[in-house]
C-alpha cells in the first residue's frame, strides 16, 4: 500500500476554527480519540524476523504483509511504529491520576513506512507519498518480542479525524512523551504535562493499492483538497529525511 | 491470444468487472481495517461512509454483470498451452474454481435464506439475471412501476424491492414533513441560542436574510429570537494564509519543529540529525523565490 498526505501546522488557538472548518467540509462531526504509539527497533544481531516461518504458518490475511515486511527488515533495519488506541473513559480515568492498563487483547496496528518518494514532475513537493506496510493483531507486542525488537519510545497523542467518501482522512494531532519511568503497558496522564510542540498537525491523507493509477488518482484527491482550502490552509513543504524509518550507521555508530 | 475467440470490447468489459472486482475488495478491506483498529466500534458517520462506498461498488459490479450476462454464460476459463501446470498446480485449480469454498458456500446459504425471510424470492432473483436485463438489473423497472402505481399499490410479487421502496418513501415523507413543520423554523441548535447567536460562525460571506428582504421589499417581520445571520468571512481574505501567516510563531518557546515531530513517529526519537533541513528556516525573504528541500 501507498500512503500520501499533505501536512499542516495549526496553532492551539485556530484549533475551534478548523474543527468547524473541517466538520463542515467534511459533513461529519469530528471523532476524537487517543493512541498511544511505541516504537520498536530490530536487534543488529537478527536480520529480519526471525519468527518468520511460524508466522507464514498461521494462514491469515497478515501472512503476505509478515512475508514482506520480514523482507524489507532483512535488507535494511527500520524502526516501526505499534499504535493502540485509548478509549476516552480509559483517558479520563487516567487524568484522574489513577493507574490504567491496557488490555492485552486489544488490537494493535503496526506500521511500517519507507522513506517518503522524492518530489518529481509527476509528484508535488507538498504531497508526502510513501510506501507502507500495516498489520493488525492483538499480539504484536509479543510477535515484536519474540523477534528481539527493542522498544524505543512511548508516546501519546490526542487527534480529531474527519473522513470524506473517498476514504480521504483529515487528522488533527498532538503529541505528548511519556516519562521513561510509565509502565509500558499504563496509560499517560496527559494532564499532568504538556504536549511535546505547542501546536497540532493537520494532515489529509489517504492509503490507496501501490499501483500508478491509484497513486495518481490520489494526488489528484489531494491536489484538490488543497484547492479548496488554498485561502485557508498552508500545506508546507518538509524534508523527507524527518520521516525516515532507515537505521543507518553513521561514522561508526548506529542513527 | 488468438485462440480466445473474443472482441476486443468483451475484453474491455472482462477487464472492467475485474477492476470493479478490485475495488470492492479493496472498499472491504478498508472497511475492515477502520472496524479492527477502532475501539469499539467506528463512527456512526463513518460507518455509513463505508456503507456506502460498498453498496456503490456492488451495485456497479451488479449492472457489469447484468449486462454481460450473455457473455458470461458463454465463455469458460481453461489455462492456456503454455501456462507451467505442473509446476504451478496448486494456483491453477485455486483459479480454476467454480464451487465455492465451504464456508462461502454456506454463508451464500445463510444471505439467500435471509433473503427469502424478507420476501425476495431467489429464484426471481435468478430468472431476472437470466432475463439479461441491462442497464442496472431491475432497479429503473421498480421505479417506473412504483410511477405508474400513482397511490395504487404496485403488484406485490412482481418486483421484490417494491414494498422496501415504500417503507422508504413512507419514512422520508415523515421525516421532511417534521423538518417543514418543525426544524425549518429553528436556524439555531439550544447551544448556539445558549452562547448568543451573534457569536455563530456560519461561514457565510453575505448576510442572506438582508438580501432577501432588499430583494423582497417587504417588512418581514424577524421572529423572536433569532437574528440575522452574521457576517463571517472564512479567515484568509487578500488571497493571503489568513491561519498561518504567521508561522514562525510556531515553535513557540520550546523551538520543537514540525521535523522534529516528523522525526518522532519515524523513529521514535527527538534528536533530529542535523542534516535534516527546517522548513521555517527555508521559508523565503521577500522577493526571493523559495528554494526547496534537497531531494
Amino acid at each position: 500500500m501507498h500512503e500520501l498526505f499533505l501536512s499542516s501546522v495549526i496553532k492551539e488557538d485556530e484549533v475551534p476554527k478548523i474543527l468547524a472548518l473541517i466538520g463542515g467540509f467534511t459533513e461529519m462531526r469530528e471523532r476524537h480519540q487517543f493512541t498511544r504509539v511505541q516504537h520498536f527497533e530490530p536487534s543488529p544481531a537478527v536480520k529480519g524476523l526471525a519468527t518468520i516461518k511460524d508466522l507464514q504458518k498461521e494462514r491469515n490475511i497478515s501472512v503476505p504483509h509478515w512475508t514482506e515486511l520480514h523482507q524489507i527488515l532483512v535488507k535494511q533495519p527500520c524502526t516501526i511504529q505499534l499504535r493502540t488506541r485509548i478509549t476516552d473513559s480509559e483517558m479520563d480515568t487516567a487524568k484522574k491520576g489513577e493507574a490504567v492498563t491496557i488490555p492485552h487483547d486489544r488490537h494493535r496496528l503496526l506500521r511500517w513506512t519507507e522513506l517518503p518518494d522524492p518530489p518529481s514532475q509527476r509528484l508535488p513537493p507538498y504531497i508526502t507519498q510513501r510506501k507502507t506496510v500495516e498489520i493488525i493483531d492483538t499480539r504484536l507486542e509479543k510477535i515484536l518480542a519474540e523477534n528481539k525488537f527493542t522498544r524505543v519510545s512511548n508516546i501519546f497523542d490526542e487527534s480529531y479525524h474527519w473522513w470524506q467518501a473517498d476514504y480521504t482522512e483529515f487528522a488533527l494531532t498532538r503529541t505528548w512523551i511519556a516519562e521513561d519511568s510509565l509502565p509500558a503497558d499504563k496509560v499517560m496522564n496527559l494532564a499532568v504535562q504538556e504536549p511535546y510542540a505547542p501546536y497540532w498537525m493537520l494532515n489529509v491523507r489517504t492509503l490507496v493499492e501501490s499501483s500508478p493509477e491509484r497513486m495518481q488518482q490520489a494526488q489528484t484527491q489531494l491536489e484538490k483538497v488543497r484547492d479548496q482550502f488554498r485561502d485557508v490552509l498552508d500545506f508546507k513543504v518538509f524534508d523527507r529525511r524527518a520521516m525516515d524509518t532507515r537505521i543507518l550507521p553513521v561514522n561508526g555508530s548506529v542513527v | 491470444m488468438a485462440s480466445l475467440n473474443l472482441l476486443p470490447e468483451d475484453l474491455k468489459h472482462l477487464d472492467l468487472l475485474r477492476n470493479r472486482l478490485a475495488t470492492l475488495s479493496l472498499n472491504l478491506s478498508n472497511a475492515h481495517r477502520n472496524m479492527a483498529l477502532t475501539y469499539p466500534l467506528p463512527s456512526r458517520e463513518s460507518l455509513q461512509a463505508s456503507a456506502a462506498i460498498m453498496q456503490t461498488s456492488l451495485r456497479s459490479l451488479q449492472s457489469i454483470l447484468s449486462e454481460n450476462t450473455e457473455l458470461l454464460q458463454r465463455i469458460a476459463v481453461h489455462p492456456s498451452t503454455n501456462y507451467p501446470g505442473r509446476t504451478q498446480l496448486d494456483f491453477l485449480s485455486s483459479m480454476l474454481r467454480k464451487k465455492p469454498e465451504p464456508e462461502i458456500e454456506t454463508k451464500m446459504e445463510m444471505a439467500l435464506e435471509k433473503a427469502k425471510e424478507s420476501g425476495i424470492d431467489a429464484s426471481t432473483l435468478v430468472t431476472r439475471r437470466r432475463g439479461g436485463r441491462g442497464g442496472g438489473g431491475g432497479d429503473e423497472d421498480d421505479e417506473e412501476e412504483y410511477g405508474d402505481g400513482d397511490g395504487e399499490e404496485a403488484e406485490e410479487g412482481d418486483e421484490p424491492t417494491n414494498e422496501q421502496w415504500a417503507d422508504c418513501l413512507y419514512i422520508f415523507e415523515g421525516r421532511l414533513r417534521d423538518y417543514i413543520q418543525v426544524q425549518e423554523g429553528r436556524s439555531y441548535t439550544v447551544e448556539e441560542q445558549e452562547m448568543g447567536v451573534e457569536n455563530v460562525r456560519t461561514g457565510l460571506r453575505r448576510n442572506l436574510l438582508e438580501e432577501e428582504e432588499s430583494e423582497d421589499e417587504s417588512g418581514e417581520e424577524e421572529e423572536s429570537g433569532e437574528e440575522e445571520d452574521d457576517v463571517v468571512m472564512i479567515d484568509g481574505s487578500g488571497g493571503g494564509r489568513g491561519l498561518q501567516r504567521q508561522g514562525q510563531q510556531r515553535s513557540g518557546n520550546t523551538g520543537v519543529q514540525p521535523e522534529h515531530l516528523f522525526w518522532l513517529y519515524a523513529r521514535g526519537r527527538k534528536d533530529l540529525p542535523s542534516r535534516i533541513e527546517l522548513e521555517a528556516n527555508r521559508a523565503p525573504v521577500k522577493g526571493q523565490v523559495k528554494r526547496l528541500p534537497p531531494r
